[in-house]
């Protein structure tokens, strides 16, 4: 009835699929790993870095979460971006994680003026860029031009701008910068460590045609990618991978003058899902996992893996759980009600109640059954992993349901009949508390605190909510209490500066207060805002320790625990030394290397 | 014909209105925006959120942001993804290639796979290897594409036979050819299996059943007078009849193979459209979102298009039908 090459035509089908199929895999151009690296003419003032002898070669296999968005570490907003712009980019002055001290990056030595408004970088000479191009001080100028440009709305630009006047950059020299503050900054320094110099002779032309925004994103070209960072952009396939090859300009080199980066390649992988990016680094696909769950990392303690495995708990974040009550008096604008209910805002602004919940709340059970163990109790904003700034002598709330019942009698609350706690008009003291219903550790949290509270008679509820929500809820002033954590990577006070300044946005139980609404409220304004002048290291420690107490004291926020940082690796991978601070194991990728027989 | 052609192209232009438009309103109605988590960020001051959100267009209402988008998609922009600074159909088209890499050949297999499954029915009929296969294409059928991509995921996780999601090893690039093709075959098995179960079961089905008709016509019994053996009658003569409606359910089973791949895309990490579409809805990326929509309409549009081709080009009948219409 039909002609026989009809009945074929799935098999064509068939055919062309796998035809496609193979095509599409063809498109990846095959690299040679290079055995024996060729470095290019080393800079004159190479940097030293103290760091044990590696071997040469290999490629190490990193998942990380999201993609980068953009390869331009000042156009960076979020973490992914971050953390592959910080392999390619390299600032004037660099941070030490291992001793959260600040080094030298491309600024081999600085200079303040004795008003600390002016600042003279000596930049190292003979420096190159990863195409191949010198670097001077016009990269420098060129840097800060784009940075201070207001159009481009860079977020790093508010470091540099004191009441609407900006920092003034001059070239001194062909490796000499001056920076002219508008007002004396502490943070100055701490500050560049976060610019990372960008190649003028490869931006200035998008910058001048306003398309500095889509010059190096995910589409541009490798080779247009450029900066002064240990790797370079070699590949990236969307969706997929991205490839990191070393950068043979370098300027480091370790201590026996061999030239760094060890690692021929450093591979990213993208895997959004957790259990995922977990599974690919159980089979040995990924060198690297630097966010193990505590449940993760008990799994693989027990696993068999282990043998070619390193799992290391590199002790809590500086980062913390925490919550606090919603302490604000005014009227909410749309409905023209309070925020809280009258009796409620009560509550929450008397300090006994809130240094009674604290006292109520078992931060020891909540580390070793929300966390498994990792993690350990927090009562202030810098924990002890802050090795600078933390303050051991801080007012610790320890776990004692009994003060804590004392001290709601104290301000008028007692237990009833039914053994839940009433305030002086009988209202039951309830509560509902938000949290971001993506985090099962903090949920967990949630209820643990939630037994602990009910022991003193408090009620709470939980309302977990989608993310946007919770900061929907924060941004309204339209919740009682809210159980959160930032991920803050950045250990100096100034990082914090929004959350205890009275008259920010930020500032979480009360935001935008037009005077500050207590007096020690009002005193940790002035000690917030003076530690910004300090230029004494002794004095600006003592004002923060002042504030950190107050705080303490205060309590507006009740801190609950530090999670450890948990990390796994290849045990055959040399100078590995985790931190508690972003990026937690690729921040010295220029060091890491292959140990013999691996 | 054109006429035809024009009233269909019309529905789908306001179906694309509908959906998009509805879009727009769902991700207004949900809480926060795309500025909302660097809004969380205390080292970001609030005046440079807003005017982010300003020079975004995010605090205008819902209907002047989908008016100004349209207005602008009419005119052929599309916009620029707020996340990745780039113009959306740049991001898309990395990605659709990767849809199609698993969809066509899931779609070629599925369909070869049903037509062998189903000739063996026929072969057999009402015996025990035609009820096996009827049941293993209901049960095809009724296993939701989510549940069948989590127990494949599990297996080749306990086992390590198969390969954990995404579409080549990180090795990739240092493979030869012959390694090359083997990674990317051992990649898409599973996720072909997860997706294809149910095109294949489709298909089946339909096969089957027409399969049984066309056995009972009177030509069927001419073929076997005139001393055919069976394998002849069947792939001959059954076969490329029964096919017709086979053909003309292929833009249904396409819709499902799309609206199935994104579910797998997400589960086994495959980077094509679905996992940008959901990322930039996660992150609330207005313009990528309302991309990827139109892209996936787009895909069932050609797909059914192509699928009414194929009945057209075998059936001499509708081929007829159409010209002597036009």
């Amino acid at each position: 009835m039909r002609p026989r090459s009809r009945s074929t035509v799935p098999f064509s089908i068939l055919f062309f699929s796998i035809l496609i199929f193979i095509l599409a895999g063809c498109s990846n151009k095959p690299s040679a790993a290079d055995k024996v690296p060729i470095f290019a003419k080393l800079a004159k003032d190479a940097c030293v870095v103290d760091c044990g002898a590696g071997r040469y070669g290999g490629r190490l296999v990193y998942a990380a979460p999201a993609e980068p968005k953009s390869f331009n570490r000042l156009l960076v907003k979020d973490q992914g971006s971050f953390d592959i712009a910080e392999r390619i980019h390299a600032g004037l002055i660099q941070l030490n994680h291992s001793t959260q001290k600040l080094e030298p990056g491309l600024a081999k030595s600085w200079q303040f003026s004795q008003d600390h408004r002016i600042l003279d970088l000596a930049l190292r000479e003979e420096v190159r860029f990863s195409d191949g191009h010198p670097f001077t001080a016009d990269d420098v100028v060129f840097t800060f031009t784009v940075l201070l440009d207001p159009k481009l709305n860079l977020p790093l630009r508010t470091a540099f701008v004191r009441d609407k006047e900006l920092l003034r950059v001059e070239k001194t020299g062909t490796y000499a910068v001056r920076l002219i503050y508008p007002k004396p900054t502490v943070t100055a320094e701490f500050d560049l460590k976060d610019v990372a110099l960008l190649p003028r002779h490869k931006l200035e032309a998008a910058y001048q045609s306003g398309q500095m925004e889509s010059a190096w994103t995910g589409g541009a070209a490798p080779e247009e990618i450029v900066g002064l960072g240990p790797f370079k952009v070699k590949d990236y396939i969307p969706g997929q991978r991205l490839t990191l090859a070393r950068n043979v300009h370098y300027w480091k080199v370790d201590r026996a003058g061999a030239r760094l980066p060890y690692l021929d390649s450093l591979v990213i992988i993208f895997i959004p899902d957790r259990n995922a990016r977990l599974l690919r680094f159980e089979s040995g696909e990924v060198d690297i996992h630097d966010d193990l769950r505590p449940e993760d990392f008990s799994t693989l303690q027990r696993a068999d893996r282990q043998r070619d495995l390193v799992l290391y708990d590199i002790g809590p974040a500086i980062s913390s759980e925490f919550f606090w009550f919603n302490q604000n008096p005014e009227l909410n604008p749309k409905s023209k009600q309070p925020y809280l209910a009258p009796h409620k805002f009560k509550w929450f602004s008397d300090v006994r109640f809130r240094r009674a919940i604290s006292h109520a709340l078992d931060r020891g059970t909540m580390s070793q059954v929300g966390f498994l163990g990792k993690a350990s109790p927090a009562y202030g904003p810098f924990n002890a992993s802050n090795k600078v700034w933390s303050d051991p002598t801080i007012a610790r709330y320890e776990y004692n349901p009994g003060q804590a019942l004392a001290l709601l009698q104290e301000a008028g609350f007692k237990l009833n009949a039914g053994s839940s706690l009433v305030d002086r008009q009988g209202h039951p003291v309830a509560f509902s508390m938000i949290t971001n219903a993506d985090n099962t550790l903090r949920q967990k949290m949630g209820s643990l605190l939630q037994q602990d509270l009910a022991k003193v008679g408090i009620s709470v509820r939980l309302a977990p909510l989608e993310f946007g929500a919770v900061i929907q809820a924060i941004t309204g002033g339209d919740y009682e209490a809210c159980l959160f954590g930032f991920r803050n990577d950045n250990p100096d006070p100034s990082a914090q500066q929004g959350v205890w300044l009275s008259n920010n946005s930020m500032h979480a139980w009360y935001p935008n207060q037009k005077t500050p609404a207590t007096a020690w409220e009002r005193r940790l304004d002035q000690l917030m805002t003076e530690q910004m002048f300090a230029f004494d290291f002794k004095e600006r420690k003592r004002l923060v320790d002042d504030a950190q107490k107050i705080i303490a004291e205060n309590i507006p926020i009740i801190y609950l625990v530090s999670k450890d940082i948990l990390v796994g690796a290849k045990r055959k991978i040399g100078n590995f030394k985790p931190s508690i601070l972003d990026h937690r194991t690729l921040w010295n990728c220029e060091e890491l290397y292959w140990q013999a027989g691996s | 014909m054109i006429r035809y052609c024009l009233r269909h192209l019309s529905y789908l232009a306001l179906l694309i209105l509908a959906v998009t438009a509805l879009t727009f309103f769902l991700l207004r109605l949900a809480p926060g925006d795309f500025l909302s988590e660097l809004s969380l960020n205390p080292q970001i001051p609030r005046e440079l959120v807003e005017t982010l959100r300003h020079q975004y267009g995010l605090d205008k209402p819902w209907y002047v942001q989908y008016w100004r988008w349209l207005s602008q998609s009419l005119r052929g922009e599309f916009g620029y993804s707020l996340l990745y600074h780039r113009p959306v159909f740049a991001l898309i088209w990395e990605r659709a290639g990767n849809t199609l890499l698993l969809a066509l050949p899931t779609f070629a297999v599925g369909l070869a796979t049903a037509i062998v499954l189903s000739l063996i029915s026929a072969w057999r009929r009402r015996r025990w290897p035609d009820r096996v296969i009827s049941f293993l294409a209901t049960a095809g059928l009724s296993l939701p594409t989510l549940v069948v991509s989590l127990v494949l995921l599990y297996v080749a996780a306990r086992t390590g036979w198969f390969p954990i999601g995404d579409i080549h090893s990180s090795g990739f690039d240092e493979l030869t050819l012959l390694g090359k093709l083997r990674d990317g075959l051992w990649h898409i098995m599973l996720p072909m299996m997860a997706l294809g179960l149910r095109v294949c079961a489709m298909f089946l089905r339909y096969l089957r059943a027409s399969l049984f008709d066309v056995l009972s016509e009177p030509f069927v019994v001419t073929a076997y007078a005139k001393g055919l053996t069976t394998a002849q009658v069947l792939l001959k003569h059954a076969l490329p009849n029964a096919i017709n409606p086979v053909l003309s359910v292929s833009g249904l089973v396409l819709a499902n193979l799309l609206s199935g791949s994104f579910i797998v895309e997400i589960v086994m990490s495959w980077p094509g459209l679905g996992r940008l579409t959901l990322d930039a809805f996660m992150s609330r990326d207005v313009y990528l979102v309302m991309a990827g929509l139109i892209t996936s309409s787009g895909l069932l549009l050609i797909g059914n298009a192509l699928a009414d081709l194929a009945l057209a080009w075998h059936d001499p009948r509708i081929r007829l039908q159409v010209n002597a219409r036009t």
